[in-house]
């Protein structure tokens, strides 16, 4: 299916190294949001397309499982 | 008037109304739709007045359902021969403004003939499709003519290069030429390929999907991985074209290679500071190939698609490499059913036209995963070791960083008969990471151990230490040379020249049965 380029979820499950954003922030395409630990990597998750952030469901040191909405954008 | 002249008169009269194809009502039509007629896309792909056509005055031969009679110029596909950068090709080019492009028994015919010509003859073929599909009226003729042409794409498969350029519909069985061939071009807002189409799709499952949506350039070059290139223009499709065929030979006769002058690399040159030492930390491999390429070039195959592998052609001393490496900035690089589905078929051409093969590995291992695993990652991951294995043109491994399991065994490594396998200073060879390593080794001791927590890290770092490193491969032989990352390209072009006239002998077989 085609993924919503709005919702930015974990692609394994894994660590929150940091939070690069906030709600309400402008983002580009290509802005790092995230930095999320997983298979050995501190892997940048950067946005998918231009958005203003509508909500941030993470936080520094987080667990998240697999599929897990870390960020929302407008 | 001589009779002579009369006659050429004669024919240029022909000539003419057979080169307006559709008339001006459907080449108005075909331009609203931003797109170029049959013969503009030739003339602006081509080397200025080099084409040749042959079978203009084809004519169909459909008499049901008011088919009698009807003219259809040049049965709607142009067929020819012509140059790109000063070399052979063999062309055909679906005509949209001949009663849809659409497939018949004779507009096959051509099709098959100047596959035939190309074959023969040992140069690459390039197909513009722009079609609706089989010529209804026609039946089963049409059937056949897919199925003629779909044999000479396989017989010609690993013998010469076979573009596809997708500029307008191709639905249904049209789709499966493309699909056999070895590169397939796509226009964002012209490319539309889908064995059925929205309105099938709409009847049969009452699910409502654009032809964009369900099989448009994007579609297929980030999800389906069928298309190779996209571009955003037919004209920048074209320079894409030309670009490829500048990299990749005329057959698989080793004498066709090309060699060009040698430059030196003028990106990012500093290799060792586009790898960051803390193994954690992503980087764009793409700069690590730039950095041992001539002049820096470095032109991507299926960018978009399993971004977490990279592949894609650039010279060395003057000579076309097939560039394989892992993407730690996508996915931490690792392999799935994707990636290895994509380097698989790029390892399989390069290795039909002769073309070495250069392996950057910095990879955890395969994707986990309970979808990945019911997506068939065995089946799909096995192709990438059996390519590489197969392949039996130069191949040459420098291993930058992480090299985990399955993976390390993956990425042309010496048991899989790799010529060079080098490592930097950095990497890690190793069966797994030092965290589940040491949980699996020391269970006990961390279990008994007075603080758990400390004792775990201990064991960790004491696993890193003995085999987070190249020294333990070195020390096998599995590693032929640790070597500092500004002596690469040194070492590539050095280990390009030993393996020039590399010989290996294959047990004699019909083909080998891969892990399609």
């Amino acid at each position: 299916m085609i993924k919503n380029p709005k919702h930015i979820k974990s692609f394994l499950p894994g660590t929150i190294v940091e939070v690069k954003t906030a709600v309400g922030n402008t983002v580009k395409k290509g802005d790092v949001l995230i930095i999320f630990d997983a298979m050995k990597m501190h892997n940048r998750i950067v946005a998918a397309t231009d958005g203003k952030v509508k909500s941030v469901n993470v936080q520094q040191n987080d667990t998240v499982p697999k599929d897990f909405l870390m960020v929302e954008l407008e | 008037m001589s009779i002579l002249k009369q006659k050429i008169e004669e024919l240029q009269s022909r000539k003419a109304k057979a080169m307006i194809g559709g008339g001006e009502k459907a080449i108005a039509k075909q331009k609203e739709a931003g797109k170029q007629t049959a013969r503009e896309r030739i003339d602006a792909l081509l080397d200025k007045d080099s084409f040749l056509e042959y079978d203009l005055f084809i004519q169909h031969e459909a008499r049901e359902f008011g088919m009698l009679g009807k003219d259809l110029p040049a049965d709607g596909v142009i067929i020819g021969t012509g140059k790109i950068n000063g070399k052979a090709i063999a062309i055909f080019a679906q005509d949209f403004t001949v009663a849809g492009g659409s497939l018949g028994f004779m507009h096959a015919k051509k099709i098959t003939k100047i596959m035939d010509v190309a074959l023969n003859n040992r140069i690459p073929l390039i197909g513009i499709n722009d079609s609706g599909g089989a010529r209804i009226q026609e039946g089963v003729g049409a059937l056949a003519g897919y199925g003629e042409i779909f044999y000479r794409n396989t017989i010609s498969s690993g013998v010469i290069p076979q573009l596809s350029v997708i500029l307008g519909p191709c639905a249904g069985g049209a789709v499966y030429s493309p699909a056999l061939t070895d590169f397939v071009f796509v226009v964002e807002g012209v490319s539309k390929m889908f064995i059925t189409g929205p309105d099938v799709i709409k009847t049969v499952l009452g699910e409502e999907i654009s032809q964009e949506d369900l099989g448009g350039a994007r579609v297929h070059s980030e999800i389906t991985g069928n298309a190779h290139f996209c571009a955003k223009t037919e004209d920048e499709c074209f320079n894409q074209i030309r670009t490829l065929l500048d990299y990749i030979p005329q057959n698989n006769n080793k004498e066709s290679l090309t060699k060009t002058e040698v430059n030196q690399p003028v990106g990012k040159t500093k290799i060792a500071s586009i790898v960051p030492d803390n193994p954690k930390i992503p980087y764009d491999v793409r700069d690590v190939i730039k950095a041992v390429t001539d002049g820096s070039d470095f032109f991507e195959v299926q960018e978009y698609f399993a971004p977490n592998i990279v592949i894609g052609y650039g010279r060395i001393n003057g000579e076309t490499i097939g560039f394989i490496a892992n993407q730690p900035d996508s996915l931490a690089g690792v392999l799935d059913c994707d990636s290895a589905d994509k380097s698989a078929r790029f390892i399989r051409f390069c290795d039909s036209f002769n073309i070495p093969l250069v392996t950057f590995e910095d990879l955890p291992g395969y994707l986990p995963g309970v979808d990945q695993e019911h997506m068939g990652v065995i089946r799909h991951g096995a192709k990438i070791l059996y390519a590489y294995s197969e392949a039996t043109v130069p191949r040459i491994t420098i291993i930058l960083r992480k090299a985990y399991g399955g993976g390390y065994i993956a990425m042309n490594s010496r048991h899989l008969q790799a010529d060079f396998v080098f490592a930097w200073p950095l990497a890690e060879i190793a069966v797994m990471g030092a965290e589940g390593a040491a949980n699996v080794i020391f269970r006990k001791d961390i279990a008994d151990a007075e603080n758990p927590v400390e004792a775990r890290a201990q064991k960790i770092q004491e696993y890193k230490d003995k085999f987070a490193n190249p020294y333990v491969s070195a020390a096998k032989g599995f590693v032929d040379a640790v070597i500092e990352p500004h002596e690469t390209r040194k070492y590539l072009i050095h280990a390009l020249e030993i393996c020039k006239n590399k010989k290996v002998e294959r047990p004699n077989k019909k083909h080998g049965n891969p892990p399609f």
